[in-house]
């Protein structure tokens, strides 16, 4: 049986996005949408697995603005609604997420942002609890994955409550932690609603909006003021001479450096899951006689932030501290946070530990593109066209498995700015650039997130660019989500969708020279490039080159043969372990070529990429 | 075992480090021990460094610095990761060498002495040659899940990891089966 259906009181080890999604599921939610982004994906592709069992709504959204849009009007239809992203996937929907704000919901509605402190994943490690305070939304944190699946639960019986939207915000490390978990009770989705007409309500136009921006300023009192009557904070000893603010994932670091340093019992210790608005009646009461406070919260100061204007304010005579003390980047360390408590509490501990550093300097091992994955191909041909063109490219990068391409011996990404920024950015290259021809490369996944506004851009105001949409036949990165020109369902709802093709969308919206090749051919995908750079020269309008072959770990191929060297042809030239970089030809000591037969899974490209012939089948 | 177990796991993206942790973490649960497990996904996965904390007993955080057991599916990522030993921790490294592609790669000779720097409980298996003689590279996570499942450090579970292990969709692959077997024989 599948996991999230398992009955209450069933203790089961749950990933952190496994654990939020059976929250939900516990609330009763009918309708979820996300579009995938690490490390959130679990929580929507785990909920799509039953969905039908349980008749609910799930689905894969085209991108974060749509699935929070979606899941809104769900939520303003009385059924109750989630909507997961990873942190910059919510700068993508922040539009329809400040005005939610003002015009609240009528079922619980839950956004799930999760952040990706160190960035293991991601761009940046923005702290979207920030968004929390500028747009008048409530944030809660959970400091386990136990709580991660209580905390879902709750969050929508508060957002009922106050009719208005609520972000949980988790991060890698606790969306990507599994940990033991009791289940609670499944109870009866409500999946089909009524919309009660109301546009003083649901239309922000000035007129109304105006009205409803003073209403969100009084709710967002009665909100505050609520907040601090919340069983979900807690403290442990009272009156200490230092108290530590624990906010969300903190909490589990800081008390395991509690316990580590035996001081558990010596500070007033106070656990934070509502990290936005601060309780703040409730956390004056804890901290009005300690001396010291230290907030430990993963990412930005947001709690110090809060809790310095709540002194302030209350012209309490509390030393505060946090980020002054604690690493302002990547995220919390046991070993770190440890060192800082010792040193507030005045406790001694041993020095630390000796001889980190490493003798012998280990390259770095960078993900690489798979064995017979079609952008090797595609990136070899790239490189040998501009190569043969004699001309100069800028390479406007974006968003994908095929973002490795930054990489040698490719190195075709200048620039990786966000989802859609290929073609987003060569807008303004195109246009300013002298010399050098702009190539954007972008996903399949990636054009459909945010790519085509940009193309449209590109031909109406007439940027020469050449645009490579790689087209892998599925979400690679994230775990093979389906996107829209797949086929497959992206919904619970719809089993057989048509399929919308990135050829038809670029042929609607004007572009004249569309090509369509498959990387797997080398030469013939070198020639379709090497005739587009030069169409460049005299043209004032995009081309588009889609370079089809579906990702060879979502659709492997099963070869009859795979390829052989003939140690008597190679001269050691290097061109496929070096420039074509296949991880499964490996250097001899000779400088001749091996196929590891472990790793080859015979895509056979290596036979032509070879100038002797000595990769043969 | 003390009150808990922290064990790194790292090697390189597809060698099945997060399945042998997978089946770990399972076992220690079915024994009734707390658990915790953090990985990282996404493009971590794509044939890089893979590293996964798994953590036994009374723990907290999801993460931490020094490991009491390190187990290495591979030498290079091992001694990459040997900041994370302390003066007891107990390494068990599959005797792999995977080169980084495209860069100079130093003998096994080297990173197992370098390795020995930091280490003075090193046990070295040979759990690739156990998956080449079974007919199958992907199961020396499995021929390490083996050897694991004897040792004596987490002997409180390994009764769990057999159950666990057979229950499992692994154990319906022959090679697994037996690199299993072999792997418990290492010992």
């Amino acid at each position: 049986m599948n996991k999230l259906l398992l009955p209450e009181g069933t203790r089961v080890l749950l990933l952190g996005n496994e654990a939020i999604a059976r929250g939900a599921l516990e609330a009763g939610i009918g309708f979820a949408a996300a579009y995938p982004g690490t490390p959130s994906s679990e929580i929507i592709g785990e909920l799509l697995k039953i969905a039908s069992k349980l008749n609910l709504h799930v689905e894969w959204s085209v991108n974060e603005k749509v699935a929070f849009e979606a899941a809104y009007a769900a939520a303003i239809c009385g059924v109750r609604s989630l909507v997961a992203m990873k942190h910059v996937g919510l700068n993508v929907a922040s539009d329809p997420l400040m005005t939610s704000a003002y015009m609240g919901t009528k079922a619980g509605f839950v956004i799930v942002s999760a952040d990706d402190p160190n960035m293991y994943s991601s761009q940046n490690e923005q702290d979207n609890r920030w968004y929390g305070l500028h747009a008048y939304i409530p944030v809660f944190e959970p400091c386990s994955v136990q709580e991660a699946k209580d905390l879902t639960t709750t969050l929508f019986d508060f957002s009922e409550k106050f009719e208005h939207p609520v972000i949980l915000r988790s991060v890698t490390r606790l969306s990507h932690t599994s940990g033991v978990v009791v289940l609670g009770k499944l109870i009866e989705p409500k999946s089909k609603g009524t919309f009660i007409k109301n546009p003083k309500r649901w239309v922000a136009i000035p007129e109304n909006a105006r009205i409803l921006k003073k209403d969100l300023v009084k709710k967002w009192e009665r909100i505050s003021h609520y907040i601090s009557k919340l069983e979900l904070n807690s403290s442990e000893n009272e009156n200490k001479e230092v108290a530590i603010i624990a906010s969300g994932i903190g909490y589990s670091y800081t008390v395991e450096a509690l316990e580590n340093l035996k001081a558990r019992s010596k500070v007033t210790l106070i656990k934070l899951s509502s990290s936005v608005p601060l309780p703040k009646e409730w956390i004056i009461d804890k901290v009005k006689d300690s001396k010291k406070v230290l907030v430990v919260e993963e990412g930005d100061g947001v709690v110090e932030f809060q809790i310095k204007n709540i002194i302030a304010e209350e012209g309490l005579k509390v030393e505060v501290h946090g980020k002054d003390f604690l690493p302002k980047h990547g995220e919390l360390r046991l070993e770190i946070l440890v060192r800082t408590i010792a040193k507030v509490l005045n406790i001694k501990i041993a020095a630390s530990r000796p001889n980190l550093k490493q003798s012998l300097k280990i390259p770095e091992r960078h993900p690489t593109l798979c064995p017979g994955c079609p952008y090797r191909p595609l990136y070899y041909a790239l490189k040998l066209a501009v190569k043969k063109s004699k001309v100069k490219v800028v390479y406007s990068g974006d968003i994908g498995c095929y973002t490795l391409g930054v990489y040698s011996p490719f190195q075709v990404h200048d620039t990786v700015l966000d989802m859609g920024s290929s073609i987003g950015m060569a807008n303004g290259f195109a246009h300013v650039l002298k010399e050098e021809k702009v190539v954007a490369i972008i996903g399949d996944s990636t054009f459909y997130h945010a790519g085509i506004p940009a193309l449209i851009n590109a031909i109406y105001n007439q940027a020469p660019m050449l645009v490579i949409i790689l087209d892998n036949e599925t979400t690679a990165m994230t775990g093979f989500q389906p996107h829209p020109g797949t086929g497959e369902p992206m919904s619970s709802t719809c089993l057989k969708p048509k399929k919308v093709l990135p050829e038809d969308i670029v042929k609607g919206v004007g572009i004249n020279h569309v090509y369509i090749v498959d990387p797997y051919n080398v030469y013939e995908t070198l020639h379709v490039i090497e005739k587009s750079l030069k169409m460049l020269n005299h043209m004032k309008e995009p081309i588009v080159i889609i370079a089809r072959r579906p990702c060879i770990l979502y659709k492997p191929i099963s070869p009859e043969k795979k390829p052989k060297i003939v140690e008597s042809k190679c001269n050691s030239c290097g061109i496929c372990y070096n420039s074509f970089s296949c991880p499964a030809i490996v250097r001899l000591p000779t400088g001749k070529a091996k196929i590891n037969e472990n790793m080859c899974i015979g895509c056979n490209i290596c036979v032509d990429v070879c100038p002797l012939n000595a990769i043969i089948v | 075992m003390k009150d808990k177990l922290d064990v790194l796991l790292v090697g390189v993206g597809g060698q099945g480090v997060v399945t042998l942790a997978r089946l770990l973490s399972e076992a220690a649960l079915k024994c009734g021990f707390n658990v915790m497990l953090a990985e990282t996904r996404g493009l971590s996965q794509r044939g890089g460094s893979v590293k996964v904390f798994l953590r036994i007993g009374k723990v907290y955080a999801p993460i931490f610095d020094v490991a009491d057991v390190i187990i290495g599916l591979e030498l290079t990522e091992t001694l990459r990761n040997m900041y994370y030993a302390g003066e007891n921790t107990v390494v068990i490294v599959n005797n792999r060498l995977i080169p980084v592609n495209m860069k100079k790669t130093e003998s096994k000779k080297l990173i197992i002495e370098k390795i020995m720097e930091k280490s003075k409980n090193l046990e070295i298996i040979d759990a690739e040659g156990v998956a080449i003689n079974v007919g199958s590279i992907r199961s020396e996570n499995i021929a390490m899940l083996g050897y694991i499942s004897t040792h004596h450090i987490f002997r409180s579970i390994s009764t769990c990891i057999d159950a666990v292990f057979y229950s499992s969709k692994y154990a319906k692959i022959r090679e697994n089966i037996e690199a299993y077997k072999i792997g418990r024989k290492l010992r």
